[in-house]
């Protein structure tokens, strides 16, 4: 549980500029947004790279907060504000990507509801999507943008948008289901 | 399934996923957060402006001060023409060397460094036969001492080496002008007039000093 008056504190601390406020805000929240940065990134390289721009976004606005909402959803928006920059920021390579990489498969993947997967698991396979697959995914999905919202953000189509989430889902199943086949073959 | 359902269990499953951080990425941020501070035009902090305008100004002065005469006397009077014309034009035969070397020491603005330079470079012959009239020998030591006194501020003093042992001959040697004469004793007094007449020694040989 987060406290609300050591959150208070740090963000003081951080607006008068003092380092020590602003380690304790980098160790409170570095986990959490690098979780953010992965999914939105190609690798953990990029992922470190944009969250170092996050915190020191993060910073440098940290006096225009005013209190008003969650400063962890504070904090998540800009962590997906500047992965979305960054994705837009290598948008042709992304496309290549994406025009390289997908199988389509016409068929249906058999999707085994009832298995749990872990949090790296589930990490795995959506890190293996297309860089615009994985975006719109992780916009629609995770954030629970719009499909009008990720259009005005990433600058495509709705449609495009719909049929990038469409996509990606199938794309996610089918390498869920290949780990619902290890599991079970360890079984 | 249905798409929402699958999109449940997604979110779930990526709840709190925080996944550790490398120690290298503190590092990392924190010089981006410097440059950061650093191009951010803040009047609080030094940050890069201050720098420019530090560099701008000192730019300014250095180009200034190469505009008049550097390394002189802190004075930045511009060097005309007429001050070398009137320094090559002056008759300085018949100064002692003596009563011109206060007047050379005091140090005029920087036009002084250019005067005294060309002043020594032409008066350093002339003033020597001076000596060797008056006195019917070569100076020596003396003579050494007052063209030391005539070398401006910044110029490399070239030192007069004279060969006072030699017993017939003297030698008289100005390394780097290509001045190289050799006098004899006899022929100061068979040519000097009341002691006062300039004698001039133009002979490039010494052969043709041993036949006078």
């Amino acid at each position: 549980m987060i406290d609300m008056d050591e959150i208070k504190e740090i963000i003081d601390g951080c607006i008068r500029g003092e380092k020590r406020a602003q380690d304790r805000l980098y160790k409170k929240f570095s986990s959490l947004l690098f979780g953010i940065c992965l999914r939105y990134t190609k690798n953990k390289m990029e992922a470190q790279d944009v969250l170092q721009d996050v915190f020191v976004k993060i910073y440098n606005n940290i006096h225009t907060y005013h209190h008003d909402g969650s400063f962890e959803g504070w904090m998540r928006r800009i962590a997906v504000n500047t992965s979305i920059t960054n994705y837009r920021r290598n948008l042709k390579h992304a496309y290549q990507d994406d025009v390289d990489e997908v199988v389509r498969s016409k068929d249906e993947p058999v999707y085994a509801e009832d298995l749990e997967y872990t949090a790296e698991e589930m990490m795995n396979c959506i890190q293996k999507l297309p860089m615009g697959y994985k975006t719109v995914f992780n916009l629609y999905v995770v954030e629970g943008f719009m499909h009008k919202e990720i259009s005005d953000m990433l600058g495509i189509d709705v449609n495009t948008s719909k049929s990038q989430l469409s996509r990606a889902k199938t794309y996610l199943q089918k390498e869920l289901q290949s780990i619902s086949k290890i599991k079970s073959n360890v079984r | 399934m249905s798409d929402e359902r699958f999109f449940q269990q997604v979110k779930s499953s990526l709840h709190d996923y925080q996944p550790a951080v490398d120690a290298s990425v503190y590092s990392g941020m924190r010089r981006k957060l410097w440059w950061s501070n650093f191009t951010k035009l803040s009047f609080a902090r030094f940050n890069m402006y201050y720098l420019l305008l530090l560099l701008g100004t000192s730019s300014a002065i250095v180009y200034y001060n190469m505009d008049g005469q550097p390394g002189s006397c802190g004075t930045n009077a511009p060097v005309t023409s007429q001050d070398h014309q009137q320094v090559i034009t002056q008759p300085v035969a018949a100064e002692p060397i003596t009563e011109m070397a206060p007047v050379q020491n005091t140090c005029q603005p920087q036009t002084d460094a250019v005067t005294a330079q060309n002043r020594t470079n032409h008066e350093r012959p002339q003033v020597r036969e001076n000596n060797v009239i008056q006195d019917g020998s070569v100076s020596t030591n003396a003579d050494d001492q007052n063209q030391s006194e005539l070398q401006p501020a910044g110029e490399v003093n070239v030192p007069v080496v004279t060969n006072t042992d030699a017993p017939t001959n003297q030698a008289i040697t100005e390394s780097g002008t290509t001045l190289e004469t050799t006098v004899e004793p006899k022929a100061d007094a068979t040519n000097s007039k009341n002691g006062k007449r300039k004698l001039r020694v133009p002979i490039p040989k010494d052969k043709n000093l041993t036949e006078n």
